[in-house]
Formats: structure tokens, C-alpha cells, sequence
């Protein structure tokens, strides 16, 4: 039998990006936005400290308010030297969110392409404190155009609220499919809240690393009843 | 020797150290090198007293192989069981110790016959003592690193199985390079060790030689220890598993056996493939993802780079017994096939002396109970048959990649509009007081997508941006400044020194040459840079 797939040392393992998209406008202000400073440190050590976890997933991190920020650009987190504290005003524009996402998503893939990299379809991880101030088709929109199936790298969305989230809202933005939009207990603490969902994410990231030394990658959400891991596609 | 049965009440459990699937790891506050593995079921004992006392097993073959276990692996020292299981029959543990450890009595036991196992535990023939969990000996410090910020970590394969450069730019880990006399010693001490697992009678197989459970040092030269080994199966000669119990053996992903069926357990021959594996990652330094592809029944053909110069090595060239081994070791078509630890032993020294590193072959066998080498006959490869395997392993000349990983440094978004006044409670936390490194213009391109950010790249020169040019050619200034300020002191101080003072004059000679020629060279700089200014 002929040999015929070359094998060499620059083959890598194909990696799972995921998008942290984190509403910052006023509401979080205070103890929410402290804690999530203090969460993401964490965060960053937990998936960075261990080199299998870190070497196939790869983390951005992107604020929105009124307008949306690349706060951290996609990265290997075993690379990330720190975490930059985040801050806390202006409105929630959820359209500013997914144009940016939609955006980022594929200038991110563009590059990863170019230095060799193979991507798992992206997960956006999505964490709202209230309801979106912008005009309801106005965001409706930008979100169609993030997930548009025609889209080669439509990403597969969980949604996180707490405080003053629409969990209609919440639903829509995860297209209305089962088990992936989450919401805090109403009154919960944010303070309480936002440890537990970094936490939460922390164990989903690293279950989701795990699956894709498998083969067969799996977006694994934070264990939750009755949740099921979505099969995730590798891109062409 | 440590006594085979303990009771739980006797032990002082202090800390948790890790949480897994099959139970909890303690550490033991009166005994700092053991740890106890509490189950979170209990599991019937006798097998356990089997596992404990199998080191026995491999004493009788050849005490020097016990020793390699010994030293490398966290072979199960006792078995730990809750206080009814210990009764007045029993009499404790100096009974228990004195069935348990007779020889015959192991041999007998370990070939499946539990009615020496059960009487050592003082109950009636064919019932199943519980016991609670294990004592095991815990990893000496040596085996972990320490990363830039100061945390220590096991030192799993994982370390190794990447580019150097990698692991330097994230954790400031110095490791060796690929193909690099330590790798292959590391590896050579995992096959030292699987040898001594392999030879004796029952053999035993790990199943489960992952990077997490294969942990390393090169402290004190190339050493592995293996961990998880509870999980580990005894095998009869004939290839039959000594316990025949429903027990399921997961094996970790991405370092399990491609020939092993979803949902079946790993076999001898699974450590087999182990091995080979882990010799093309750990001394590749790559990731070599290659069970997918093997899983679907594709051929393979591998490339391993080798630096030019040890290409030259009879033991690394084409047709060397190593490649030979990589492939059979890897094969899926034929698992009966690959060659144990023995061969991958005997191949690894004879590449380390090739490479001129005895030394870490006798530092390999230090670690593992003493010993030296003897001369190793020289195996040569298989013959054409090697055109017709699943798996191909060619070495070629390794090239030179000029590939760079950069450390990301964010920085945070600007305030939206208006003041910039913190709202919250605290004062925001500055940033960590570190020299940034230059930005870049935003890879994200224009359009307010916030400020520069440095991007994490992996890049090859040919992609990489703009070489800077300001900061190399000061720092190129300092340097030669300070070489020359050290020569002439050198010369000053050896003219000083009594008896050299021919030799002090010579030097002395030799920067006043340098000085005039300096001098005349920056005369000219300086002429070509004025006289167009001067119209001269």
C-alpha cells in the first residue's frame, strides 16, 4: 500500500476560537465590572497554565456599550501576559456588538488561515446585564448578519443574563434554540452571579479543548440540567 | 517495606490535592512522599493486594528491573481499607503482611488464584473485602516546572510535544531542541521502564501512557514517572487479562490507540503504540495529530526531521532500526506487530552513543536503581516488506524556520465619550508596570474598532512586519562600547599583573591598532556626512 498523506512537524492541531463578548455599559458599573476584572485572571490562568488546554483554544475578548471594542484580539492565552482591567458606561448596543463580531470573526479567520491555522466553527459567548438600547430591527439586523447561514463562519452563539436581561431577548440572540441561552435567578447578586458564569465558562472551555482532541469537537455549554453539547463543524 | 494493608483510620489525611472521575488524591500529613487515593466506590481488595504486591513478581525476574518500577513509576504501595474490613482473624497488619508477601504465595495469587489473596485478609474464601482506596507514592518535586509567574505545574509531555520556542515565549520554560540528546533520553527512560513492566510474569500494561501520566525531569539527567498506575492491567502470558472484571479503561484523546474500537478497552500492544507516539512528539517536539487519519484507514507517511549533522549518524540514516521501529510501533493494520519496549531500549542507545551521550545513557540508569550499560549489538532495520506497512517514517534534514511566537499585551479600551470618571466603588486597578513593546498599526484595519492592540502571531520572516531599525542599532552601539571598554581594561589589567608584562604590552598594542583604525574609519563617517554640508 502506497503512503500518501505526509505528515511533518508543522502540522498543528486544528483550534476551537471563542469570543467572549461582554456588555460593559453602565448598568455593570460597580461591583459587576469589579467583578468581572477580577474573573478574568482566572479565566486567562486556568485555560493558559495548562499547555494542552491552551495549544487548541484560542480567546478574544470584546466589550460593547455604546460602541464595541477588541479588548483582547483572538489569542493563545498561554501568549496573553495579563488581562487589561475593563470599564464600565455608556448605553448597550447590541447592533454594535455583532457588527464588530461579524467583522472580527472573519478578518480573525482571514489571518489564522494565512499563518497556517485551522479553526473549529467560533463560539460567541455572549453576557448581558439589561436589555439592548438600540432600535429593535437595528439589532435584529446586525444579528441576522452575524449568523447568516451563507456565511461561512457563522458562529454558534450562548447567551449569559443576569440583572435587567430580556430573556426573550436572550433567546432571540441564540436563534431561538433550545439550551444555549442561560439566565441568573431574578434578584441574584452579580457579584454572585459573575463568578459562577466565569467559572462556569472556564469548565466549558476546557470540556470543549478536550473534545477536540477527539476529533469530533464539541461546543460543551456550562453544566447546566438538562444541557446538551452542540456537535461543532470544522471549516473548510 | 511498607505494610500491603493499612486502615483508613490510621492515616492522617490532610489536604485535597486533585478530583477526579474515579475518586480523590490527599496528601498524608505524617508521610510526605505518599498520597492517598480514595475511591468513591469501594473496589473488592484482593485485586488491588494483587496490583501492590505484583512488584514481587518482577523481583523474581530480575531485581534490577524492580528497581527501574521503583524508582520511575507510583506503583500502589498499600491498599487502604475501612475498619470493618480488618477484623480479629486477621489479627492486623503484621498477619496480613506475612500471607501477603511469601513469594510462592504472590506467584499464586497474581496467576488469578485469590484464595491465597482472601486468606491474607483473613475472611472466608470468595468474599470480596472492600477497600477504600490506595497509598501511592507521589511525584518527587523534580518532576514539574515552574513557569515565568512563579507557579509550579506538573511537568506533563505536553511541555515537551510543541516547539521549544513556544513553550520559551509562554511559560519561559528553557527546553531542549528537537531531536536533542535529552529528548531521546527521556524517552529512552519510558522505554527503560516499559521494559520492566513488559518482561515479567504477568506483564503489565499501563494502558493509559498519556501526557498527564507520563511525567518528566532533567534535573538529575532524563527521568520519566509514571503515574495512574492503579488503573494498570496484568496480562498472562498468552496475552488473557488476569481479572476479568467488566472495568472500563478509558484511554485520554489524541494519546489513544487508533486500533482500539470506540468504547473497548486498550490492549498490551495499546502501551506499544504509546511508546512510539510519545517518541515522535516528545523528541519531534510536534503536535503529530495523526490517530484521526490512522482511525479512517489512511496510510501514513511521516516526515521526521533530524538536524543535518546527526543525519550523518549510522543509527538516524534511512534505513536505521529507529524508523523501523515508529513504524511498527504505530501501526493500526498490524497491532500484534509492534515492538516492545526492549527493542525501543536497545535502538535509543545506540543513538544517544552515536550522538556521542553515553553520559545521559549512564545518567538514565543511575536514576532507575544503578547499573551501567554494556555494549548493544547494532539491530538492522527489517527488510522490503517495509514498502507494504501502513505507517512510513522517513528522517529528513530538519529546516530552518525563522518562526517567532510574541507575547500578547492588551490594553484596555478608551472610556466611551464624555468623562472618564470611574463609577465604581474602587479606583481601577493600573495596569501591570511592564515596558510595552512597540504596537502596531490595528491588524483589525480602521473603522473604530478600538485601539492598537500587539496581535499574537505566529510568523515567519517572510510575513513578519517591518523590521525595526532605531532600537537594534542602539543596542548594537551599547554592546560595542562596552566590549571596547572591557578590552582596554583587560590590557591595563594584565600590563599591571607581575610577569605579564610582554603579554600586557601586546595587548596594549593590539587596541591601540584598533583605536587608530576606529578613528580613522569614524574620520571618514563623519567627512561623508559634513562635507556635503560644507560644500567640501
Amino acid at each position: 500500500m502506497q503512503a500518501t498523506e505526509r505528515v511533518g512537524v508543522e502540522e498543528r492541531y486544528a483550534v476551537f476560537p471563542f469570543y467572549l463578548c461582554l456588555d460593559v455599559s453602565a448598568s455593570m458599573a460597580g461591583d459587576p465590572i469589579d467583578s468581572v476584572n477580577r474573573q478574568l485572571p482566572l479565566l486567562r490562568s486556568a485555560i493558559g497554565d495548562d499547555p494542552a488546554i491552551a495549544e487548541v483554544i484560542r480567546l478574544a475578548v470584546v466589550t460593547f456599550s455604546d460602541v464595541a471594542h477588541t479588548v483582547l484580539p483572538l489569542s493563545d492565552l498561554s501568549l496573553v501576559e495579563a488581562f487589561p482591567p475593563v470599564t464600565a458606561q455608556g448605553r448597550t448596543s447590541y447592533a454594535a456588538a455583532f457588527d464588530h463580531l461579524r467583522a472580527v470573526i472573519e478578518d480573525e479567520y482571514q489571518q489564522g488561515r494565512a499563518s497556517g491555522d485551522r479553526w473549529y466553527r467560533p463560539a460567541v459567548l455572549f453576557i448581558s446585564d439589561g436589555r439592548p438600547t438600540d432600535d429593535p430591527e437595528r439589532w435584529r439586523a446586525a444579528h441576522r448578519r452575524l449568523v447568516d447561514p451563507d456565511w461561512k463562519r457563522h458562529p454558534n452563539i450562548l447567551a449569559f443574563g443576569f440583572g435587567d436581561a430580556d430573556p426573550a431577548v436572550l433567546a432571540a440572540v441564540v436563534g431561538s434554540q433550545p439550551n444555549r441561552a442561560f439566565i441568573a435567578a431574578e434578584g441574584a447578586e452579580p457579584s454572585r452571579v459573575i463568578p459562577e458564569l466565569l467559572a462556569g465558562l472556564v469548565q466549558s472551555i476546557v470540556s470543549s479543548s478536550a473534545s477536540v482532541y477527539t476529533g469530533e469537537a464539541q461546543l460543551v455549554p456550562p453544566e447546566v440540567p438538562s444541557m446538551k453539547p452542540i456537535p461543532v463543524d470544522q471549516l473548510e | 517495606m511498607p505494610a500491603r494493608i493499612v486502615r483508613r483510620r490510621d492515616l492522617q489525611v490532610a489536604g485535597l490535592l486533585a478530583e477526579g472521575g474515579e475518586g480523590r488524591v490527599f496528601e498524608l500529613a505524617d508521610q510526605p512522599g505518599m498520597l492517598l487515593k480514595a475511591y468513591r466506590r469501594p473496589v473488592p481488595a484482593a485485586g488491588l493486594l494483587e496490583l501492590v504486591a505484583w512488584p514481587e513478581a518482577v523481583r523474581a525476574v530480575d531485581p534490577a528491573l524492580a528497581g527501574r518500577v521503583a524508582a520511575s513509576a507510583a506503583w500502589p504501595a498499600s491498599v487502604v481499607v475501612g475498619d470493618s474490613a480488618v477484623g480479629d482473624t486477621a489479627g492486623g497488619n503484621t498477619r496480613v503482611g506475612d500471607t501477603a508477601l511469601g513469594n510462592t504465595r504472590v506467584g499464586d495469587t497474581a496467576l488469578g488464584n485469590t484464595g491465597v489473596g482472601d486468606r491474607a485478609l483473613g475472611v472466608d474464601a470468595g468474599t470480596d473485602v472492600p477497600a477504600e482506596g490506595l497509598l501511592i507514592p507521589r511525584a518527587p518535586r523534580r518532576f514539574s516546572v515552574r513557569h515565568r509567574d512563579g507557579s509550579v505545574h506538573l511537568a506533563t509531555l505536553s511541555y515537551l510535544t510543541a516547539p521549544p520556542g513556544q513553550r520559551s515565549a509562554a511559560y519561559g520554560l528553557a527546553l531542549p531542541a528537537p531531536m536533542s540528546p535529552e529528548r531521546l533520553g527521556v524517552v529512552y527512560a519510558l522505554a527503560r521502564l516499559l521494559e520492566a513492566l513488559q518482561a515479567a510474569t504477568p506483564a503489565v500494561g499501563h494502558g493509559d501512557l498519556s501526557t498527564k501520566n507520563v511525567l518528566w525531569s532533567l534535573e538529575r539527567g532524563p527521568e520519566v514517572f509514571l503515574i495512574d498506575c492503579d488503573s494498570a492491567e496484568r496480562y498472562l502470558p498468552d496475552g488473557r487479562l488476569v481479572d476479568h472484571g467488566p472495568r472500563r479503561r478509558a484511554m485520554t484523546p489524541n494519546w489513544d490507540d487508533p486500533a482500539i474500537p470506540p468504547g473497548a478497552n486498550p490492549t498490551l500492544a495499546s502501551d506499544r503504540y504509546s511508546l512510539a507516539l510519545i517518541f515522535l512528539r516528545a523528541v519531534g517536539a510536534a503536535h503529530f495529530p495523526i490517530q484521526g487519519r490512522q482511525r479512517s484507514g489512511e496510510p501514513l507517511s511521516i516526515d521526521f526531521e533530524v538536524p543535518p549533522p546527526a543525519l550523518r549518524a549510522r543509527s538516524l540514516d534511512a534505513d536505521a532500526a529507529l524508523w523501523d521501529l515508529c513504524e511498527r510501533g504505530l501501526s493500526v493494520r498490524d497491532p500484534a506487530g509492534r515492538p516492545g519496549a526492549a527493542e525501543w531500549a536497545a535502538a535509543l542507545e545506540q543513538v544517544l552513543d552515536d550522538l556521542g551521550a553515553m553520559a545521559l545513557v549512564r545518567a538514565v540508569w543511575a536514576a532507575q536503581g544503578g547499573g551501567q550499560p554494556g555494549p548493544t549489538p547494532r539491530r538492522p532495520a527489517t527488510g522490503p516488506e517495509r514498502d507494504a506497512r501502513d505507517v512510513r517514517v522517513r528522517p529528513v534534514a530538519a529546516e530552518t524556520r525563522e518562526t517567532t511566537w510574541h507575547r500578547v499585551t492588551a490594553r484596555p479600551a478608551p472610556p466611551v465619550g464624555g468623562s472618564a470618571a470611574w463609577t465604581g466603588r474602587g479606583q481601577p486597578r493600573p495596569a501591570a508596570a511592564r515596558p510595552s513593546p512597540p504596537t502596531r498599526p490595528n491588524p483589525l484595519g480602521p473603522g473604530g474598532l478600538g485601539p492598537p492592540t500587539l496581535s499574537q502571531t505566529i510568523t515567519t520572516l517572510s510575513q513578519a512586519p517591518p523590521v525595526p531599525v532605531v532600537a537594534p542599532a542602539r543596542r548594537a552601539l551599547r554592546q560595542t562600547a562596552r566590549a571596547w571598554l572591557g578590552m582596554h581594561r583587560r590590557a591595563g589589567r594584565t600590563l599591571l599583573e607581575p610577569g605579564h608584562l610582554l603579554l600586557g604590552l601586546i595587548e596594549m598594542a593590539g587596541c591601540l591598532v584598533l583605536d587608530v583604525v576606529g578613528a580613522i574609519l569614524a574620520f571618514f563617517a563623519v567627512a561623508l556626512l559634513v562635507g556635503p554640508l560644507l560644500r567640501i
